[in-house]
C-alpha cells in the first residue's frame, strides 16, 4: 500500500496548483460566484487546452484513458482553488455515462467534443423527492412520445449542449440525452448560497425519439451507480481540496494576526482548534483517496465511497465553520474568500448524496438489519 | 525476525503484527508488547554491548517486559519538572526517586527508569535511561487500584538503587532527546492496534441492534442508531487508514511532524466516542460488569467505557498532542513558558 501520487499524479497535481494559482485567483471564484451565468469562456479554453475534459476519455475518442483516481487528485485542486463550472456535472458524471452507456455511433458523436471541452453535458436526475437515489427517480416517458415534468437542481444546465435526463420507460430506468435547446425546455435558475449554478429543468411536451436514448431501453439501472460514485467521489475531492485551502488560509492568520502580544496562533485555545481541522482534512483525504483507488482498480467501492462522502461532508463542514471562528470578525465580510470556500463544501456535501443517503449505504454495508 | 528489522515497521511486520487485523481484530490483550517493540528498536539502535547481550535475547525469548518509569507525581504533562536523580557512583549510578503511572511495572521484568544525570543549562538536557531489573534492592513498587476496580498502574519508590553503568541506554545526559526520538514509534505501537479492535466492537454492536428489539422491531431500524453506527463505521475505517499512512512513513523513514500525535489523539477519541455508544446502545445494562447477571456483551462495553477515559491521558494528553500538531506539524508559535 502507498500512499503518495504516482509520479505522473505528482505531474497532474503540480501543473494544476500552477495553472489555478495562475488563472483562477480567488477574487475570480468570487466574481464568478455572484455573476449570474458564473462561466468563464477563457478560462476553460484553456482548461480545455490542457486536456483536462478529456481526462476520462479514451484515446480513441480524443480523450487521455486517465483513471478515475487521476480525476480525484485534479479535481482537488479545482476545490482548493475554488475553481466554478462544469467540469465535475460534464467532464467526470455526464462523461462516465457516455463512456458506460451510450452505443457506439453515439460514442463516437458524442464524447469527442466532450473531451475537447466544446461541449457541455450535464445530468439530470433528482426530482421533488430531493434524492439522488436513481430508484426516486419517477418522470415517466414513452419512447418515441413526448416528455414532461421536471427535474431539479441540475447543475450547469444554462450552459450545457446537452441533458442525460433519466426516466421511467415501462417502470425501467433509461436515460435521454437531449439537447437543451429543444423546444418545450425551459431552464430556471436557482439561486443558490454558493454560487453554484443550479437549475429547475422544466418539460413541457419535448419530442423524444429512440435516437435521443441513451444506450438500451430501461436498461440504465446498472450503469447509474458507478457514474453517481464518480460524481460523490469529485465532490468529495473538492470539499478536501477546499477545506485544505481554508486550513491554509487559517494557520496563516493565527501565524501573523497578533493580539495580546502575541499571534493568536501562540495560544492553546487556536492550536487546539487548528489540530482538529488538521485531522478532519487528513481523515477526509485518506477516505477519499482509498475509495478512488478501489474504484479506479474496479473493486467493489460503494461502501468505501459512501463513507468518504458522508465523513468528508461533515469534517470538511466543520473545517469552514472553525474557520470562521479563528478568523474572527474579518471572515464575516463578502469579500473574505472563507465564506465562498465554506458554501461550497455546503454544497458539495448534498451533491450526489447527502450524509443520510450515504450513511443509509453503510449500515446496510456493516450489516445492520432493515 | 532479525535484529535489524526490528526498528522499524514494514509493511509485512505491520500485518503479522495485526495492523491488518489479526490481533487487534481477535480482541487479543495487547499488554506489554508495544513497549517490548520500542525497548528492542532502542536497544538496537544505540544500546550498550551489555544490553545487546543479555537483553536482547531475552526479548527474542519472549522472556523480557518493561514498565516506563517516566511520569512522577509532579512531573506529568511537563516530564522535565521529574525530580528522581541518578548519582554516578564507581562503576554503578544510584537512583533515588519516586516514580507513577508505570503501566504493568508489577508483572514486568525490567523498568526503563527516566532520571536526571547532571544539572545543565538547557532545561532538556542532563537526564538519562536506565534498564532497571525488578526485584533491584531498593525498588518498591506498589499496585494503584483504578476506576475499573483493577490494578494496571504502579507507583514505584526508588531508595538508592544502584544499577550497573552499561545499562544505561543511550548516552549520558541525551536521554530526552532519545525519548523525543522514540516518540513516534512509540505512539505508532502504543495505538496501532486500536482500529480493529474498534471494529470488532463495532461489529459486537451491530450484532446486539440487530438481536435487541426496542418498539415493536430491532433496535437496528432505528434511524439514529443506524446513522450513529455508519458514521463510526467510517471513522474507523479513517482511523485504519490514518495508522496504515503513518507506518508507511516510518518505514520509509520519512520525518514525522504531527502524524503519530494526530493519530493517537484520533485513535484515543474515537475509542471513548465508541464506548460512550455502546453504553447509549445498551441502555441500563451498559453499566453492568463483566460477569453480572444479565451483562450484555460479556460486560465489555462498561470496561471499554472505564478504560477508554484513561487513554487521552496516558502516554501524552490530548491536549499536549494537539500542541504538539498546532507547533510541530503547523508551526504555529510555541506558548511562551511560565516564569
Amino acid at each position: 500500500m502507498d500512499f503518495r501520487p504516482s509520479a505522473s499524479q505528482q505531474i497532474l497535481i503540480s501543473t494544476a496548483r500552477t495553472f489555478l494559482r495562475q488563472h483562477c485567483p480567488p477574487e475570480l471564484a468570487q466574481r464568478l460566484a455572484l455573476d449570474a451565468r458564473g462561466f468563464d469562456d477563457a478560462l476553460w479554453q484553456r482548461l480545455a487546452e490542457l486536456g483536462w475534459p478529456g481526462l476520462l476519455v479514451p484515446p480513441d475518442f480524443g480523450g487521455s484513458g486517465g483513471s478515475l483516481l487521476d480525476v480525484i487528485v485534479l479535481v482537488e485542486e479545482m476545490g482548493r482553488a475554488g475553481l466554478p463550472g462544469p467540469f465535475v456535472a460534464s467532464a467526470v458524471v455526464a462523461t462516465s455515462l457516455l463512456i458506460s452507456v451510450a452505443s457506439a455511433a453515439q460514442q463516437k458523436r458524442l464524447l469527442p467534443p466532450l473531451a475537447a471541452g466544446e461541449r457541455l453535458a450535464t445530468l439530470a436526475l433528482v426530482e421533488e423527492t430531493g434524492s439522488f437515489d436513481p430508484g426516486a427517480v419517477a418522470l415517466d416517458c414513452r419512447v418515441p412520445g413526448r416528455l414532461t415534468g421536471r427535474k431539479l437542481f441540475v447543475k450547469d444546465a444554462h450552459v450545457a449542449d446537452e441533458l442525460i435526463v433519466a426516466v421511467r420507460e415501462r417502470g425501467e430506468l433509461s436515460l435521454l440525452i437531449l439537447p437543451t435547446d429543444r423546444p418545450g425546455i425551459t431552464r430556471v435558475a436557482l439561486d443558490t448560497l454558493s454560487g453554484e449554478k443550479l437549475f429547475e429543468v422544466a418539460f413541457d411536451g419535448v419530442e423524444v425519439s429512440a435516437d435521443d436514448r441513451l444506450g438500451a431501453a430501461g436498461r440504465a439501472r446498472p450503469a447509474l451507480p458507478a457514474a453517481l460514485q464518480a460524481g460523490a467521489l469529485a465532490r468529495t475531492a473538492e470539499m478536501v481540496g477546499a477545506a485544505q485551502h481554508v486550513l491554509e488560509l487559517v494557520v496563516e492568520h493565527a501565524k501573523t494576526r497578533v493580539q495580546g502580544g502575541r499571534p493568536i496562533g501562540g495560544y492553546q485555545a487556536i492550536q487546539h482548534s487548528c489540530a482538529d481541522l488538521v485531522r478532519h482534512v487528513d481523515a477526509s483525504r485518506a477516505l477519499l483517496y482509498a475509495a478512488a483507488w478501489k474504484a479506479s482498480e474496479g473493486l467493489p467501492a460503494e461502501v468505501d465511497v459512501s463513507m468518504a462522502k458522508a465523513y468528508a461532508g461533515e469534517a470538511c463542514l466543520e473545517v469552514a465553520r472553525r474557520g470562521h471562528q479563528i478568523f474572527g470578525a474579518i471572515s464575516y465580510c463578502a469579500e473574505h474568500p472563507l465564506h465562498l470556500f465554506h458554501k461550497r463544501i455546503h454544497a458539495a456535501s448534498l451533491d450526489f448524496g447527502d450524509a443520510q443517503l450515504h450513511l443509509e449505504a453503510v449500515a446496510g454495508a456493516i450489516g445492520l438489519a432493515s | 525476525m532479525l535484529a535489524q528489522d526490528l526498528r522499524r515497521p514494514r509493511a509485512a511486520d505491520l500485518h503479522e503484527a495485526g495492523l491488518d487485523g489479526g490481533a487487534g481484530a481477535a480482541g487479543a490483550p495487547f499488554g506489554p508488547l508495544a513497549g517490548v517493540w520500542q525497548t528492542a528498536d532502542a536497544i538496537i539502535g544505540f544500546g550498550t554491548e551489555r544490553l545487546r547481550r543479555e537483553v536482547l535475547p531475552e526479548i527474542a525469548r519472549g522472556e523480557a517486559t518493561f514498565w516506563q518509569g517516566y511520569s512522577e507525581p509532579d512531573a506529568g504533562s511537563d516530564l522535565l519538572a521529574l525530580k528522581t536523580e541518578a548519582r554516578r557512583d564507581g562503576d554503578h549510578y544510584v537512583i533515588r526517586g519516586h516514580k507513577i503511572w508505570s503501566s504493568h511495572a508489577g508483572i514486568s521484568s525490567y523498568g526503563l527508569v527516566f532520571a536526571r544525570t547532571s544539572r545543565e543549562a538547557r532545561r532538556s538536557r542532563g537526564f538519562s535511561m536506565f534498564v532497571v531489573r525488578n526485584g533491584t534492592p531498593g525498588m518498591d513498587i506498589r499496585p494503584i487500584r483504578s476506576l475499573t476496580g483493577e490494578v494496571y498502574h504502579h507507583e514505584v519508590f526508588l531508595d538508592d538503587v544502584r544499577v550497573p553503568a552499561d545499562l544505561m541506554l543511550g548516552p549520558e545526559g541525551e536521554g530526552f532527546q532519545a525519548l523525543l526520538n522514540g516518540l513516534d514509534a512509540d505512539r505508532f505501537w502504543g495505538r496501532f492496534y486500536k482500529a480493529p479492535a474498534l471494529q470488532r466492537v463495532l461489529r459486537q454492536l451491530v450484532e446486539h441492534a440487530n438481536t435487541t428489539r426496542a418498539g415493536g422491531g430491532p433496535l437496528a431500524r432505528d434511524p439514529g442508531v443506524r446513522r450513529r453506527l455508519a458514521a463510526m463505521a467510517a471513522e474507523l475505517a479513517a482511523l485504519r487508514l490514518l495508522f496504515y499512512r503513518a507506518g508507511c512513513l516510518i518505514r520509509d523513514g520519512v520525518p514525522l511532524t504531527y502524524e503519530t500525535a494526530m493519530a493517537k489523539v484520533y485513535a484515543d477519541e474515537t475509542g471513548q466516542k465508541l464506548a460512550r455508544l455502546g453504553m447509549d446502545l445498551l441502555g441500563l445494562w451498559g453499566p453492568l460488569r463483566d460477569g453480572s447477571p444479565g451483562a450484555k456483551l460479556g460486560g465489555r462495553i462498561s470496561h471499554a467505557y472505564l478504560t477508554s477515559l484513561g487513554h487521552t491521558i496516558a502516554g501524552g494528553t490530548a491536549e499536549v498532542l494537539r500542541t504538539t500538531i498546532a507547533v510541530r506539524g503547523l508551526g504555529l508559535p510555541a506558548e511562551p513558558r511560565a516564569r
